[in-house]
């Protein structure tokens, strides 16, 4: 079956039940992937998450799957509308890289680390563990996620995909 | 223009973008970059007209990285003073191992990875590039626009696009006004993507999201 590959930008969601999609989130710096996937009823969804937390609490920001904190949520809502049964999801997250190493960057020095963080610590508060996660380094990485099996792999700049 | 030095930044990215007198002030900041740049590389390199554009962040890896996974080598840098923003400059990995050999003098092909000295004269590129524009835009708006020691990232296209999205946290912003355009050589073996993107500040955003 021909792969159908679904991108997975900035501040997107993408889950699906089709098992000849691909969820593809290219290129993930300081930004952080969360994937959920059910091997049962084989549904599976994954993040693009930019930043940690909204800078303000009090507004509900235009997009909110751009925050770690609010999409991990949102991303279980619309896998669990799709049939997935919460006790199965295998959980899986990737990213997070420092990618700005030189000094005078401090603004975005610590971004990669505390999505890390923001992710581990709403993915508990609801629950969950997390499986299998490639987080942290410099190096940019390509997170896919294939809806059929559930296999997930990772790919870095010169590399070939490896399982996660 | 303006040579009031208390204005805001992001009214003085509004005069500069948008003013009367922008289209000249950024064609002579833009040819300011291709004189130093074929000056420094001893090519003729030439410059795009600038295309001011909108792009919400969950284009803008769409938008900046055609080939998300391709192998580039980025320089970053911050825009700093009276006005504040950010710029990127990005190459194919090929064409800066290409761009090196020119600046060390050496025989094409010869630099085969991106070590300190290479990431060196990348960075150098990327501070002539962006001081060459910013020069132009302080000297005709009298006010004091420097850039920031640049940063080099050698990675997949989408992972150094994205490194500019971070910067939309400080300002809650879901979009970023890019000033976007192409220099490459006139064999065009050399070509790069030069972004100068103004810190998304809410009254910038509310300017040229009513344009």
């Amino acid at each position: 079956m021909a792969d159908n590959v679904r991108s997975v930008s900035i501040g997107q969601i993408v889950v699906s039940r089709s098992p000849a999609d691909v969820l593809v989130a290219y290129g993930l710096g300081s930004c952080v992937a969360v994937s959920f996937y059910d091997p049962q009823r084989k549904v599976g969804g994954m993040l693009h998450a930019l930043l940690p937390s909204a800078a303000t609490k009090n507004s509900t920001p235009d997009n909110p799957a751009k925050f770690v904190d609010l999409g991990v949520p949102l991303l279980l809502d619309e896998v669990l509308k799709l049939g997935a049964s919460r006790s199965n999801i295998i959980v899986r997250i990737c990213g997070g890289a420092s990618m700005l190493t030189s000094p005078g960057f401090k603004n975005t020095l610590n971004i990669g680390e505390r999505n890390v963080a923001t992710a581990k610590e709403t993915l508990s508060n609801l629950g969950f563990s997390i499986k299998a996660e490639d987080t942290g380094g410099n190096s940019g990485r390509t997170a896919k996620l294939y809806v059929a099996t559930g296999d997930m792999t990772v790919r870095t700049m010169g590399q070939k995909e490896r399982p996660l | 223009m303006s040579s009031n030095n208390t204005v805001s930044s992001a009214n003085l990215w509004v005069e500069v973008l948008s003013g009367e007198n922008s289209q000249a002030l950024l064609d002579e900041a833009m040819k300011n970059v291709a004189d130093n740049l074929s000056m420094l590389t001893g090519r003729e390199i030439t410059i795009d007209p600038p295309m001011l554009k909108t792009v919400p962040l969950v284009d803008l890896l769409a938008h900046g990285a055609e080939s998300p996974e391709a192998e580039s080598v980025g320089v970053y840098l911050l825009i700093e003073g009276d006005l504040q923003g950010q710029s990127l400059i990005i190459f194919g990995l090929e064409d800066a191992f290409y761009l090196v050999d020119i600046l060390m003098g050496e025989e094409t092909g010869t630099t085969q990875a991106m070590d300190e000295v290479a990431q060196s004269a990348m960075a150098e590129i990327g501070n002539i590039s962006l001081a060459s524009f910013l020069n132009v835009l302080s000297d005709r708006t009298g006010h004091s626009i420097v850039p920031s020691p640049p940063a080099v990232i050698i990675d997949m296209a989408a992972s150094i696009v994205s490194a500019v999205a971070v910067n939309t946290m400080e300002f809650a912003a879901d979009q970023l006004i890019i000033l976007d355009t192409v220099f490459k050589d006139a064999g065009r073996i050399i070509q790069a993507k030069f972004w100068v993107i103004p810190n998304p500040e809410a009254n910038i955003m509310k300017y040229f999201k009513t344009k």
